[in-house]
């Protein structure tokens, strides 16, 4: 019998996914369109997080207050004069732009900061919660209260704002949402300004609790992908029940394969459930 | 008169739909558009609303040119359209789906009232208030959608195909919310396969053929019209 | 049709110049950059065949490109003739995309090419943890030297080859029934199912015609270049090479990875010493091109200068 304290903390670590994962599905629920780059824009908020650590000793959490709106503005820049061009024209051409993007960010973090590893140690994020059976590192935790405010916050603004319910009614039918007045752009460039909020937290949470490095931004892509794959689109618990088990499964098999090879496992049940069950186990779409 | 339409010229890449084509509706009208499949029917509506950019022609609506604008800026200026197919939103519930027909500046200024008569115009939706609209009847979601047109507060509404698919009783209802709708002070442009249906319920209406405005004039005149009689009802004129 | 003929001869005598140039006493760094010219012209092939005639944006382009690398310097090893390296390479490949093909056709384009993302990435902690031969380069790390010598000319020869076959057989697929299924699925998926198209066998067979493509161009860079490690050889960069050469050159054309290619090879030369800034300024340049020029270079000078565009696609 394993001991409980990697469920429980792949389960934590869940949380996490879930939000690393929230942007990503806000925006292929929107638009359509797979933002490959979205992994790289997690990291540059880890990055920036780290920027005012190390430069202006500002606490990442409450660095949060910066990142939020600048992360915001970035989104919905990016979305209004960039991506936005190209929904209109085809799928791929958002990808292609998306891909570029990636590697420009890549390269630029690899100029900035060197391709060493770097991680954001505060002087909590080293302390564990020791409950006797189990063990849990406090950033764990820590991320997952986060990760549960985000997700219930942006359920609230979905479900009981105007411009929550027009960015759902537009992910549902594009024209009808156009013949009641919604302009469409805006509702793109919010929900981009949205999903982009969203990995900033994620982003700061990661640093906080996982050594990165220029090249992270594709594993944090890949997760947030497989969160949505195994999760499926179009429901919020959907999201959160897979990151748990795409944490569950990463942390327990790090216990059992080593570290190294922890990727490898998620990797594979991504590839699995594609093959399986591509829809996801609770997709509404 | 509130919306005019002046030699209106639509095409889809090279093919041309719609070939000068000028009508126009006042306010305290039902109009009808008829015409077979693939006349130009339902382009007409979304060059209207702005979904088609026209090639040439004018689109007024009270004296504003609308050829150019978004549908969104259109829905604002108020013309609303309900689409073919219904389309309401799915997983939105039906007070969900109102509440977003007033997203509007101008509509949520009077959404309380619109609220009531939509409310008033179709009881069942009140009933429903909080089903998931992709759970309605057929009959229940063109209701939903007439509703959701209604609350952008529009003075005129487009309806495109609004008795495909329903059951008789339903579609009487529905017209007969259109009679009630046309009280209010709205004007009603609405596309119908059934030429007979078209011609009971509007005042006046247009044929359309091949994206050419064939015939225009009251009802009461194209019931008299041997071609309408042969071709649609049968009757042959010997 | 008579201006097609010609820019077809223009390319003709251009291929035809850097095949023979380096035998002409040119130096040595000049034919360095005619065999990566070859190479990146076979990459773009190999994505252009998937991307603009198959409907599928591929992102795995390096996970074959390293697999081909690793299996003929691991076989060199074992003191396995490398032509045979070659054919295990391709053998390999056409497996690998088999088993790609499984979990990735099943839904639309996107989940193929994230799918596709996932692979090279898996590769490269494959080939990390795994070492089969207790060889080792530099630092200890995962990487591997080429055993047995291979003379310059022949290389570039062989790359000359590979580049042109890759052209070759693009021309040969479109122009064939195969290619006209291919264009069927590209346009509309679920319409060409309904005529009768078997729409995953010739996504497969594209598959791996790109695989193996691909396959052989890491097989000659590596020949070429003696030494792989993990890092380097499923290193996205590869991927970027394709993409770049046929959007630039223009996608869903003969023409256009030649012409890209071409493009994207001064470009490295360009950018040589700056090693570090290089994949920032080619994302730069593939966006420029998305947004300023997306039916690229071939497709605006078709325009500008020919009054009918250039038909190469069907």
């Amino acid at each position: 019998m394993m001991e409980p304290t990697p469920f429980l903390m792949g389960a934590l670590l869940g949380g996490l996914y879930a939000l690393l994962a929230l942007g990503l599905s806000l925006v292929f629920g929107v638009m359509r369109i797979i933002n490959v780059a979205h992994g790289d824009f997690v990291l540059l908020a880890t990055y920036l997080a780290y920027a005012l650590f190390t430069y202006a000793g500002v606490d990442p959490f409450l660095s949060l207050c910066l990142l939020v709106p600048a992360m915001f503005l970035f989104g919905f820049i990016v979305q209004r004069y960039l991506f936005s061009r190209f929904l209109l024209r085809s799928a791929e051409a958002a990808l292609i732009v998306a891909f570029g993007m990636s590697l420009v960010i890549q390269n630029l973090h690899q100029i900035l900061w060197s391709p060493m590893s770097r991680g954001l140690t505060t002087p909590y994020s080293l302390k564990a919660l020791d409950l006797g059976q189990v063990f849990i590192p406090f950033t764990y935790l820590l991320d997952f209260l986060v990760s549960l405010g985000a997700m219930v916050a942006l359920h609230a603004f979905l479900s009981k704002t105007f411009l929550g319910k027009a960015i759902r009614a537009a992910s549902q039918d594009l024209k009808a949402a156009q013949m009641v007045g919604i302009n469409y752009r805006t509702v793109f460039a919010v929900s981009f300004g949205i999903a982009m909020v969203t990995a900033a937290m994620a982003g700061i949470c990661l640093g906080l609790t996982f050594p990165f490095n220029p090249q992270s931004g594709v594993s944090f892509l890949i997760i947030a992908f497989g969160v949505v794959i195994i999760g499926g689109l179009g429901s919020m618990i959907g999201t959160f029940l897979g990151g748990v088990i795409l944490g569950v499964a990463q942390v327990v098999s790090a216990e059992l394969l080593g570290s190294a090879a922890q990727m490898l496992v998620v990797y594979a049940l991504v590839l699995l459930i594609l093959a399986l069950r591509p829809q996801g186990l609770f997709g509404v779409r | 008169m509130m919306l005019s339409i002046e030699g209106l010229c639509v095409s889809y890449g090279r093919l041309r739909v719609l070939t000068e084509v000028t009508l126009h509706v006042s306010q305290g009208e039902i109009v009808a558009l008829i015409g077979a499949n693939g006349a130009g029917k339902s382009t007409l509506l979304n060059a209207i609303s702005g979904f088609l950019r026209p090639e040439s022609g004018r689109i007024l609506f009270k004296g504003t040119e609308l050829s150019g604008l978004s549908p969104y800026e259109i829905v604002e200026l108020g013309i609303a359209h309900v689409p073919e197919g219904r389309r309401v939103f799915p997983e939105l519930t039906v007070m969900d789906n109102l509440l977003l027909g007033a997203y509007t500046k101008r509509a949520r200024k009077r959404l309380k009232e619109n609220l009531d008569f939509v409310f008033g115009l179709f009881p069942r939706l009140a009933e429903r208030r909080f089903q998931i609209a992709k759970t309605l009847s057929g009959g229940e979601q063109q209701m939903l959608a007439i509703g959701r047109g209604l609350m952008s507060d529009p003075q005129v509404l487009l309806l495109d195909e609004v008795s495909l698919g329903l059951a008789p009783v339903v579609v009487n209802a529905i017209y007969l919310a259109l009679k009630r709708i046309r009280e209010r002070g709205i004007a009603v442009l609405f596309v119908e396969q059934s030429v007979k249906k078209s011609l009971e319920e509007a005042d006046r209406a247009y044929l359309l053929e091949a994206g050419k405005v064939v015939l225009s004039g009251s009802c009461e005149e194209l019931k008299a019209y041997p071609a309408i009689k042969e071709a649609y009802f049968g009757v042959c004129e010997t | 049709m008579r201006k097609a003929f010609d820019t077809l001869v223009l390319i003709f005598i251009w291929l035809g110049v850097c095949l023979v140039l380096p035998f002409l006493g040119i130096p040595p760094k000049v034919s360095l950059y005619l065999f990566l010219f070859f190479v990146y012209l076979a990459l773009a092939n190999s994505w252009n065949l998937l991307a603009g005639f198959s409907g599928l944006v591929s992102l795995c382009t390096s996970a074959f490109f390293g697999l081909a690398g690793y299996c003929l310097i691991l076989l060199s090893l074992l003191k396995v003739p490398l032509w045979i390296g070659f054919i295990v390479g391709l053998i390999s490949n056409c497996l690998l995309a088999t088993l790609i093909a499984i979990p990735t056709f099943r839904l639309s384009g996107i989940y193929f090419s994230i799918g596709t993302l996932v692979i090279p990435e898996a590769m490269r902690i494959i080939f990390f943890l795994w070492r089969p031969i207790k060889g080792t380069v530099h630092g200890g790390g995962a990487g591997y030297m080429l055993v047995g010598k291979v003379g310059m000319q022949s290389v570039y020869l062989l790359s000359a080859l590979v580049g042109i076959l890759s052209v070759a057989v693009l021309y040969w697929i479109v122009n064939s029934e195969f290619g006209l299924g291919l264009a069927a699925i590209r346009d509309n998926q679920r319409t060409a199912e309904a005529s009768g198209i078997n729409v995953y066998t010739l996504k497969l067979r594209s598959f791996m015609i790109s695989a193996c493509i691909a396959s052989v161009a890491g097989s000659t860079f590596y020949l070429y270049q003696g030494y792989i490690e993990p890092a380097s050889a499923f290193n996205v960069k590869w991927t970027m090479i394709a993409m770049l050469s046929t959007v630039i050159g223009g996608i869903g054309t003969i023409k256009g990875p030649i012409v890209g290619s071409a493009f994207v090879t001064f470009l490295h030369f360009l950018l040589a010493r700056y090693g570090t800034l290089s994949l920032m300024v080619q994302g730069l340049v593939l966006i420029a091109v998305m947004l300023l020029a997306p039916q690229g270079l071939v497709g605006l000078l078709g325009q500008r200068f020919w009054p009918k565009v250039l038909e190469d696609k069907h």
